[in-house]
């Protein structure tokens, strides 16, 4: 589905040059469809009079982009310094043992995913986390199993 | 003593609404501006206070505008709100709490120098932020303080905010312009510097969301106001962020010149009960740590700086007893090799190398002249080799426990279990 032709217009003349639009164009997308899909990629070159290849090189750069379906429930946990020195690690390994999720794989069915990701700006919180891109913590093991246990039943 | 300017009224009032930022005085700066200075003035005021930047290393802010040239081409300002720096939250408190200010901040600077857009780049993990960021625009847009003619004056500035994807290396300065320009976030080689040729070519200003917020107070209440509070070369407030051991992390203003064990032991509420202060990494990952003998520093640029630290952006990591420094080392090592573009050969594989190092030292597979090879890549890497300072961050840290603790390097050279952890267990047997 290509994107919204008046909302993609308006953030293009936002800038001075029509390029700058990228990454909004993309966070469009992803907002929209949960991920960069293949129709977003060839939505936003056309619209930037770019190559495919070249929206694909830049969107590979920046790591909160997804090129596939988000699982229901996203755990991502920070795991640089206060975070780890809190223990944010030891969460994750509880997390794998009881679920065997590891950090980068999403559940069998989908429901669910763990990432890590490093600093968010929330060390006042450590072990500090991101749930569906909401910022909080700190983070227990009891807490990440609860969040991604709790969706998942939700869903049944 | 003067504390509380930037984060003054957070906790208490919704300053993300106008109407009450309004009533506590906001935007008065910007009117008293419009209406009685030149832009001319505004520039003088802040050379008068003083202001050094806070986004790292305390540039001056007066300095770095007066270097714009005169040609006639637009000029862009980019506020840096990347704030990736493991330990820095400050700025993401001021642009979810205190979003206004961010702005009124930015409408003087863009003022003073001659700018009608702003952009307020703010890194992908802050979407909370930027949606109280841009609703506090859209607020002062239809308030007529954004936009043409503002104030119904002849000034006028479109503010556009935009957000970044999830990259460290986006908050330096030249790679946050080309992240703007919808490219990878390489940094570019200097000169030219972006005042000369920055954003689309033009001359451009990056100033860090703390220091254009400073720029409301320095016009409200004068530029000799603000020279006045704290030391002489280092003046105003610093929001500094505490983190790790301490009872009650989290941000703190304090006057710059407040000595670092009064921000620990006082506002931050001292070391978790039982634990003793090992050392402080003061301006995140990327910094020299301090030793509990130092901790009657000031925090300020200069004083730091005399310890061979820094104050950068004061994102204040705590640690004890229980925290080994190769540990420490090893976290951040991780995240600089994950954080580099790539772009230079000592960056992009001493990052790699380093971690891999310290990886195997951190899980009991440390090798004999391990120590030795982690000094060699401190020397590889360091030493301004690279196109911006992710390298040299990278080692900074690192040569310093190395200096400091060189024991519990050794130690784990033998690939045996780590020390500290084992002497954690002996005292809690
Ligand atoms: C790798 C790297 C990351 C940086 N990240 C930030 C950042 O997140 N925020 C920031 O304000 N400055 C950051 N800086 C410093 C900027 O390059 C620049 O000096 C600063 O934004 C200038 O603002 P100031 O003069 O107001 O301090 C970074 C520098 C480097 C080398
Ligand atoms: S020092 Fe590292 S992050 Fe900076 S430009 Fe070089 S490779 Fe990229």
């Amino acid at each position: 589905m290509a994107l919204d032709a008046r909302e993609a217009t308006d953030i293009i003349g936002r800038y001075p040059s029509p390029r700058s639009a990228l990454l909004p164009l993309l966070w469009l997308g992803q907002h929209r469809d949960g991920y960069v899909t293949e129709d977003t990629v060839a939505d936003v070159a056309l619209r930037l009079g770019m190559a495919v290849a070249e929206v694909e090189s830049v969107l590979s750069f920046y790591s909160m982009f997804r090129r596939r379906p988000p699982a229901r429930c996203r755990l991502e946990v920070c795991r640089s310094l206060a975070c780890a020195m809190k223990g944010s690690g030891e969460i994750l390994a509880r997390v794998q043992e009881e679920t065997g999720v590891g950090p980068g794989e999403s559940s069998a069915d989908g429901a669910f995913s763990v990432e890590v990701v490093e600093c968010i700006a929330a060390c006042d919180h450590a072990p500090a986390y991101l749930f569906n891109e909401r910022m909080a913590g700190p983070l227990t093991p009891e807490k990440a199993l609860e969040l991604l246990r709790g969706e998942g039943e939700g869903r049944r | 003593m003067i504390r509380r300017i930037l984060t003054d009224g957070i906790g208490e009032f919704d300053l993300t609404r106008l109407d009450v930022y309004r009533a506590r005085g906001g935007f008065q700066a910007l009117h008293k501006a419009l209406t009685t200075m030149s832009p001319q003035d505004v520039f003088n005021e802040v050379k008068t206070s003083n202001l050094r930047g806070r986004g790292g290393a305390g540039a001056g802010a007066a300095f770095k505008w007066s270097t714009l040239p005169e040609d006639g081409r637009p000029r862009y300002l980019i506020l840096n709100g990347d704030e990736s720096e493991p330990g820095s939250f400050s700025g993401r408190m001021l642009i979810e709490k205190n979003p206004h200010l961010v702005l009124e901040g930015a409408l003087l600077a863009a003022y003073a120098c001659k700018m009608a857009r702003v952009f307020i780049y703010l890194r992908g993990e802050f979407h909370e932020g930027a949606q109280i960021l841009t609703r506090a625009v859209a607020e002062a847009r239809e308030a007529g303080l954004v936009g043409p003619r503002i104030l119904g004056s002849e000034f006028g500035v479109e503010v556009v905010v935009h957000r970044g994807a999830g990259a460290y290396i986006c908050g330096e300065e030249t790679a946050i312009m080309e992240s703007l320009e919808g490219k990878r976030g390489h940094p570019r080689t200097r000169p030219p510097f972006p005042t000369a040729s920055g954003l689309y070519g033009m001359p451009t200003v990056i100033n860090n969301v703390e220091t254009i917020a400073n720029v409301v107070g320095i016009v409200a209440n004068g530029g000799a106001w603000f020279a006045a509070i704290g030391p002489e070369k280092s003046p105003g407030t610093k929001i500094c962020s505490v983190s790790g051991r301490v009872r009650r992390p989290g941000n703190y203003e304090i006057q710059m010149g407040t000595p670092l064990r009064e921000l620990i032991e006082e506002h931050a509420g001292g070391l978790e009960p039982g634990h003793q202060l090992k050392f402080v990494l003061p301006a995140g990952a990327s910094s020299a740590l301090v030793l509990p003998k130092d901790l009657d520093t000031p925090l300020d640029f200069d004083s730091m700086m005399s310890i061979r630290s820094m104050l950068g952006s004061a994102g204040m990591l705590v640690c004890d007893e229980r925290d080994c420094a190769v540990h420490v080392a090893y976290l951040g090592s991780r995240f600089y090799h994950h954080e580099s573009c790539g772009k230079c050969t000592p960056c992009r594989e001493g990052t790699g190398w380093t971690e891999r190092v310290l990886h195997r030292m951190e899980h009991g597979a440390g090798r004999p002249g391990d120590t030795e090879r982690l000094q060699a890549l401190c020397r590889g890497i360091g030493g301004r080799k690279c196109l911006c300072l992710l390298g040299d961050f990278s080692v900074t840290y690192l040569q310093s426990a190395l200096s400091a603790f060189p024991e519990e390097f050794v130690a784990h050279e033998q690939g045996g279990p780590c020390p500290v952890a084992a002497a954690v267990e002996v005292a809690n047997r």
